[in-house]
């Protein structure tokens, strides 16, 4: 007599379904696409990497410095820095949009930023008409971890540079007896990124320090990411417009 | 009775095992394969794609200039929208970094077969001095007879050079040219629409920018173009 145990395999070996492909296909399929899916979602909603917007090229230049030497838009490749506008001989009294104290505000409180290997700069683009003595400069700032620098070109190169390419406002007619008393401008800062690209405007002379250190954290941690999976995360983060 | 299973029965007994280890084995590989479909279909629709310059996507269209092509014509950037533009800032002296970043955009033009009308290479001059419209002319078709040199006055150079983020300046240097010009020697890229697109620093290859424009040129057309 055969064993009950056979009897039942046999019936098992008849019950057994054959293997549906298609079935296991779409399943597959249909579940990756469905993760993916949700993950594109959730990427694009909880945002979970932030990145500053990609604005345009800062403007390329030649221009001098404050000890008259010459200085181009490629000096400042790989360091971050903030562009700022004023003239020579900008202060409170001047009634001034940009004055130095702002300049030296905004400085002060980048020397506490933690940027790692990256290096942080500020540029003063100065509006007057036709470049100032470099010994006449009434403009100064103090700072022993951020380099300052102040730029001088004549009007047509402000044209360009600074009306075109920073789009800043300002008027070529001097108002006042002499020249250093006053030159109308939209107060402005923009950060330029390491690699030249205009990533944040802030249309006041007095921005938030807060918002300052904010956009300065996200472009040092956006430089720091160097791994090809990090990479595809912040080009994801750009497309899906995952600003602060 | 005897208690021993014959051969018949041992195939029996064993088959429903085999077949769920195979099931769990085909099954595993659906998965991997529908996994493997889902990502490549993840690269090509959804997630951005891989280009080789660095990608801009500046929500703001570039500004026009107008500047004069090596043909005497008046030209605009703007008369090219509608087709991608590699615009290069150099000049026909220039000993080395020009002549080798122009034979790579050649390579990329070239490399897009039927597509290559959709893009049109576009080189500024930044010494207008020394180049004229038949040294141009010539320059220009030493590469390729479709690419355009364009030069202008002092002013109009510098209208189409410093909003762009191009830095030139002149240098003196001992020998018979009696000076160079520094310039920045990055490649911009500007979509049909006029948007700037991407960059490409010197020494990246036509093979690579040509893989780039292949997916920007696909951009403007229709699905089924």
């Amino acid at each position: 007599m055969l064993p009950v145990r056979n009897s039942s395999l046999v019936g098992s070996v008849e019950k057994t379904p054959s293997l549906d492909w298609r079935r296991i296909l779409t399943i597959s399929l249909y579940t990756f696409l469905t993760l993916a899916t949700v993950g594109i979602v959730s990427f694009a909603v909880f945002r979970p990497i932030l990145v500053l917007p990609r604005i345009r090229l800062s403007p390329g230049f030649v221009m001098s410095d404050q000890t008259g030497s010459p200085i181009t838009s490629e000096t400042f490749r790989g360091q971050l820095t903030f562009y700022t506008f004023s003239y020579s001989g900008c202060d409170e009294a001047s009634i001034c949009p940009q004055t130095t104290a702002d300049i030296q505000r905004l400085t002060t409180h980048l020397e506490t930023l933690e940027t790692g290997s990256l290096d942080i700069g500020v540029a003063t683009i100065l509006l007057n008409p036709n470049p100032v003595d470099p010994a006449d400069l009434s403009l100064t700032i103090e700072s022993d971890q951020v380099k300052w620098q102040a730029l001088q070109g004549d009007s047509l190169r402000n044209k360009y540079v600074v009306g075109q390419g920073f789009q800043v406002y300002y008027s070529e007619e001097v108002i006042g007896l002499s020249e250093s008393d006053r030159i109308p401008f939209a107060p402005r800062i923009v950060l330029v990124d390491g690699l030249g690209i205009i990533r944040a405007e802030y249309r006041s002379s007095q921005p938030d320090l807060a918002v300052i250190t904010r956009d300065v954290e996200l472009l040092v941690k956006e430089a720091e990411s160097s791994g090809r999976l990090s990479k595809i995360g912040y080009e994801a983060a750009h497309l899906f417009v995952c600003y602060p | 009775m005897s208690d021993v299973t014959t051969p018949s029965e041992v195939e029996t007994t064993s088959n429903p095992t085999r077949k769920r280890i195979l099931q769990l084995i085909v099954g595993a590989l659906a998965l991997a394969l529908g996994l493997y479909v889902g990502w490549l279909g993840m690269r090509l629709f959804a997630a951005p794609p891989e280009f080789n310059g660095m990608v801009i996507q500046s929500p703001e269209q570039l500004s026009d200039f107008t500047l004069t092509a090596h043909t005497g014509e008046t030209v605009n950037l703007y008369d090219y929208r509608g087709q991608v533009v590699l615009l290069y800032y150099g000049y026909t002296f220039c000993p080395d970094i020009c002549p080798a970043t122009m034979a790579e955009l050649k390579t990329a033009r070239a490399s897009l077969g039927n597509q290559a009308d959709d893009v049109q290479v576009i080189m500024v001059t930044v010494d207008p001095e020394r180049d004229t419209a038949e040294k141009l002319a010539e320059y220009m078709a030493f590469f390729d007879p479709t690419f355009l040199g364009l030069t202008g006055t002092d002013e109009e150079i510098m209208a189409a050079t410093a909003p762009y983020g191009i830095f030139y300046q002149k240098q003196e240097v001992e020998g018979s040219s009696g000076y160079l010009m520094d310039h920045t020697a990055a490649v911009l890229v500007i979509d049909r629409e006029g948007y700037l697109r991407m960059l490409y620093p010197f020494g990246v290859t036509g093979e690579d920018i040509g893989s780039d424009l292949e997916i920007l040129v696909r951009e403007g057309q229709g699905l089924f173009n």
